[in-house]
């Protein structure tokens, strides 16, 4: 099989849940050419190397997967708007990320965020009536609770169902 | 004959009756940055503008964590959350927020234009009997404001001209994919941002880097906060160097990262940098007091009576300046 046919491969393995891996192919045009490292803020302050990335990843390198590299995006997308093969490369690093992820490569720091959307419906939750968000709240003349999934148990339980049905908590295990 | 007389002052006062949108909130704002809430609130209000909660909203979901994590979950919490606009029986589902507006941006325009991802995501939806037919346009109040209410109506809105020197940062996902946004314009060198700015009355200051990523997104400030600061610290050291007296956001994050991340930058200074002390506003916050509205209407304020709470960097300076700012009638008067 031809190098670069093994992560698509390997990712074909995990599109059960939808068939996502037409952006993840665009990268075969890749000409190393540079312009998205060129472009992208963070490779001037962490080790991404987005041309890196994206050799490795068509040579189905696994390396790529098991690295912290693909974590150091902004997703400022500079890179998607401009390469010139026109290969959406933010949204490669996120789909390679989807990859680490059943691998099992999460960041640690991100798991207590999975978490709270997984619980409470929010990313950045409240912490309750009582907490110094909720003062702070009404000391701007808010409700004490905002009217989002927080003041409305019905839709906790919606999110709940919604979860279970696209196999959420079997496929990424933070809750 | 006094009801008339009421009625007509109403539409004086409140020139924009005809808009409507659904507002979504998202995290940062009512759970972090209140104020933001409150001050967006107020001149919605003042404008006349019809704003319906969008009850059970859940977070986008952030499209840095949770796109990264699972592709499947973000497009079905995010269709999810159209439907609440959808239900509502509005078109206009209006964020505050460059990250927000990112994910249901794109989750709309994938519901809209891929047929297997829109029957996918309606099928796991049909489980809670929610049904996205595609009626909702995600909007930001960036795009209301420039388009919707336009630079002409935005002057004549202005009552105390407030010529503030402000540093614009535009962030991210509201210019790119430029594919599918919204405002036409070249991502390398947009516009609409500052002619809101100039619109209102304050002058929009170039700085190096002003088009830079304020380095929180993509899951980088959860993930890797060191390396999520040295962005914001190379854009304070540029916004510092030409003097302003404000930045100025249109998301929450930035909001953020700028007002937090300039305590957080404190020990990655050089030896004898001085300290960030630039206070950090909300677009809506800025239009409020060029409509010549009082700061604590606008949300900002500092409680003293709780700690760690936003915002971390003091108006004050601000505050004192807007304060010897007179009301345009008031200097017409003179």
């Amino acid at each position: 099989m031809p190098q670069d046919q093994k992560l698509l491969k390997y990712s074909s393995e995990y599109s059960d849940e939808l068939s996502l891996d037409d952006e993840l192919k665009k990268i075969r045009s890749c000409i190393q050419c540079g312009m998205c490292s060129a472009v992208c803020p963070s490779g001037s302050f962490t080790a991404l190397v987005t041309r890196k990335i994206m050799r490795k990843a068509l040579a189905g390198d696994h390396s790529v997967l098991s690295g912290p590299e693909i974590w150091y995006c902004s997703t400022c997308f500079n890179c998607y708007e401009r390469c010139p093969r026109t290969i959406p490369v933010t949204n490669v690093i996120l789909r390679l990320r989807n990859m680490a992820v059943r691998e099992g490569y999460l960041p640690d720091n991100l798991k207590s965020v999975i978490k709270n959307l997984a619980n409470t419906g929010h990313a950045v939750p409240l912490g309750g009536p009582d907490s110094k968000w909720a003062k702070l709240r009404e000391l701007h003349k808010l409700k004490k609770v905002p009217p989002t999934v927080h003041s409305f148990p019905e839709a906790l339980d919606e999110l709940f169902t919604l979860l279970d049905k696209i196999k959420f908590n079997a496929r990424i295990p933070y809750r | 004959m006094t009801e008339i007389k009421e009625k007509k002052e109403e539409l004086i006062e409140k020139p924009f009756s005809d808009l409507k949108y659904s507002l979504y909130l998202g995290c940062v704002i009512p759970n972090r940055y209140p104020m933001i809430e409150r001050a967006s609130r107020f001149v919605f209000d003042k404008l006349g503008i019809e704003i319906i909660d969008m009850n059970g909203a859940t977070c986008c979901p952030a499209p840095g964590v949770f796109r990264s994590v699972d592709k499947a979950l973000w497009l079905t919490l995010g269709a999810r959350n159209l439907t609440i606009a959808q239900n509502n029986n509005t078109t206009e589902l209006l964020t505050l927020c460059n990250g927000c507006f990112g994910t249901l941006h794109e989750v709309e325009h994938e519901m809209k234009s891929n047929p297997e991802i829109n029957k996918r995501i309606n099928e796991v939806l049909a489980e809670k009997n929610l049904h996205f037919d595609g009626s909702v346009n995600v909007r930001q109040v960036m795009d209301v404001l420039y388009f919707d209410i336009g630079l002409e109506r935005l002057k004549s809105l202005v009552k105390r001209t407030l010529n503030l020197r402000t540093a614009i940062h535009y962030g991210c996902h509201i210019l790119k994919p430029a594919t599918t946004q919204l405002f036409g314009q070249d991502p390398d060198n947009p516009t609409f941002f500052d002619e809101v700015v100039e619109a209102i009355g304050s002058k929009s200051i170039d700085y190096r880097e002003k088009l830079m990523c304020c380095g929180a997104g993509g899951s980088l400030r959860t993930g890797f906060k060191d390396s999520s600061l040295q962005y914001t610290l190379a854009k304070l050291r540029e916004i510092r160097k030409v003097g302003v007296d404000c930045i100025v956001v249109c998301c929450p994050f930035c909001h953020l990262q700028f007002d937090l991340g300039q305590v957080e930058v404190s020990k990655l200074l050089d030896e004898g940098e001085e300290e960030f002390r630039i206070p950090v506003i909300f677009i809506t916050q800025l239009l409020g007091l060029a409509m010549g509205y009082e700061p604590e209407d606008l949300g900002m304020i500092k409680p003293t009576e709780l700690k760690g709470i936003s915002p971390f960097i003091s108006f004050d300076p601000l505050l004192k300046k807007i304060e010897s700012i007179p009301l345009d009638e008031a200097k017409r008067d003179k």
